[in-house]
């Protein structure tokens, strides 16, 4: 099979959380700040129009903000999380294989999807999600992340369609969006290797997807040589599913004598699919398929396997539904006449229940990561059965006054029961 | 101690017991079994809740304080309410009322009243 990815990209995503609330600031200059409000880290389209850079120190901006009426936000980072996890749910129902890369971007497996027409099927996922969570993306797809990394960028230029199909194009347009892309736009290519690449008289992405082998080697080892196979239309970087999570979870066994009784099967399978889902909760994951499996004694004559297979609409961990689907599954159809020896329950298309943005925790380790999740779940044990606040950190009692500075914070709309948006 | 009643010995030595397993685990204890997330909400990425303020709508049976449950990804109905953004604030209308042309941010799929 082919590769090919999808890579979704949230425009200006802090920006466009906060429009979504605020559907007054569509077409107006827009800054997110972060660090104390020190510096801005997103910027509307209008915003990089007036030549605010990415990082702008606001202070040197004070000016320009006021005269052009740039309207200024604190990072709300409880909101672009929530919207970012809706996000991540609507991709991960068009297709589990989807790997969360960024708070903005994520890369989707498509080559197991039967799409016929991947400009359509981008307009399609384009306008649910604009439509649905509120969000406008751009996607690119091609036949290596690279490109289709490539193609997102290139496809917000592109005109209002803001869709980028590389697979399905001429070589000379293919060619065309390569020439147009500098190399420090290259996934891959940062601040040290670009100058060094312009040295060579490399400036572009069809210039460094043409130069010679030795030449990549020499210049960039390895790691070169992939990225121009890439740029090419050779993948060499898979979709990586954060921490390698399973596939599969499969629990089966032999029935104690061979049976025809329902009843007797439907416990097994009760059984069978409790213990997958225990495992699926221990690992943190999520199903958004099962199957299951009868079979007869294959070493008397007349073996016969029987299969059911379905597809959760929302990917779950929980053992009752499960089960009772199995079981509604199994019973139409079911062939009392034959004698059943084993059973075997099978969970797929498993996804992280709660996919980690590395870019956003790139400062903690895994280790790290999953202690704090445990202890978070912990905590929200207690505080659910106690009420909120019955353990919190000590810290919180100390002082406020630690607190980074966030003047300009839109209320947490998404995560906080008092700060709901209003509607009269 | 087991909660079946009854069990058939596998061959592998485990039996096998009649009966749901039970799927209550530590996060679910408190909780009923009915989940009010699932009969309230059909689909979580596009649904956002909003606090009803002011008495506009009492006549409708809504009142200040209550909350909206707001679906954007609803198919959309003639008889629908919905949210409009409309002199900077977020306003229900009823959605025939609203021009063709005009795009609603979401509809309202449930009102939540709370009395203490």
């Amino acid at each position: 099979m082919k590769p090919v990815f999808g890579l979704i990209d949230c425009n200006n995503f802090f920006v466009s959380c906060e429009r979504l609330f605020r559907p007054d600031l569509e077409g107006k200059p827009v800054v997110v700040l972060s660090s104390n409000d020190g510096c801005a880290v997103a910027r509307s389209n209008e915003a990089k129009a007036l030549g605010i850079p990415m990082g702008a120190p606001a202070y040197k901006y004070r000016q320009l903000f006021k005269q052009q009426r740039v309207v200024q936000f604190s990072a709300n980072f409880e909101l672009y999380g929530d919207i970012s996890s809706r996000i991540v749910r609507l991709l991960t129902s068009v297709t589990p294989r989807t790997e969360v890369y960024s708070i903005d971007e994520s890369f989707l497996d498509l080559s197991q999807l039967e799409i016929a027409d991947y400009q359509q099927w981008g307009s399609w996922l384009r306008e649910r999600l604009a439509r649905e969570v509120g969000i406008p993306v751009a996607i690119g797809v091609a036949a290596s992340k690279i490109l289709a990394k490539l193609a997102a960028a290139r496809a917000k230029h592109s005109g209002d369609d803001n869709v980028l199909d590389l697979v399905h194009i001429s070589e000379e347009d293919r060619a065309g969006h390569l020439l147009n892309t500098p190399v420090h736009d290259i996934w891959g290519v940062g601040w040290r290797l670009a100058p060094r690449l312009r040295a060579e008289g490399v400036y572009n992405a069809l210039e460094l997807s043409r130069m010679s082998p030795q030449l990549v080697q020499q210049l960039m080892g390895v790691h070169g040589r992939r990225m121009v196979a890439e740029l090419n239309g050779t993948a060499c970087h898979p979709l990586e599913m954060f921490g390698k999570v399973r596939q599969t979870i499969m629990h089966g066994r032999q029935f104690g004598e061979d049976t025809n009784q329902f009843y007797v099967i439907e416990a097994a399978i009760a059984r069978l699919a409790g213990r997958a889902a225990a495992k699926l909760r221990k690992e943190g994951l999520l199903a958004r398929g099962a199957a299951l499996r009868l079979s007869t004694n294959r070493h008397y004559p007349g073996y016969q396997r029987i299969g059911r297979h379905f597809l959760f609409e929302t990917p779950t961990a929980d053992a009752g539904t499960i089960t009772s689907r199995l079981i509604s599954r199994l019973a139409d159809g079911f062939n009392p006449n034959l004698y059943y020896h084993r059973a075997d329950v099978m969970l797929y298309d498993l996804a992280s229940q709660h996919p980690l943005q590395p870019d956003f925790f790139n400062h903690l380790s895994l280790a790290e990561l999953a202690a704090s999740q445990a202890r978070l779940e912990a905590f929200d044990d207690i505080n659910g059965r106690f009420g909120a606040g019955t353990i919190r950190f000590a810290a919180e009692d100390l002082s406020k006054a630690w607190q980074p500075k966030r003047n300009f914070c839109s209320p947490h709309y998404t995560t906080d029961w008092q700060e709901l948006p209003q509607l009269t | 101690m087991d909660d079946d009643t009854s069990a058939v010995a596998g061959r592998d030595g485990v039996s096998v017991h009649r009966g749901f397993p039970n799927s209550a685990d530590d996060r679910s204890r408190d909780r009923l079994a009915l989940d009010l997330n699932r009969l309230l909400i059909r689909h979580p990425s596009s649904t956002y809740l909003f606090q009803i303020g002011g008495h506009r709508w009492t006549d409708h049976g809504i009142y200040d304080g209550d909350i909206a449950v707001i679906d954007r990804g609803a198919e959309p109905r003639d008889s629908d309410l919905a949210v409009i953004w409309q002199n900077d604030t977020f306003s229900l209308c009823s959605r025939h009322l609203l021009p063709h042309d005009e795009q609603a941010w979401g509809v309202v799929v449930s009102v939540i009243h709370r009395y203490r």
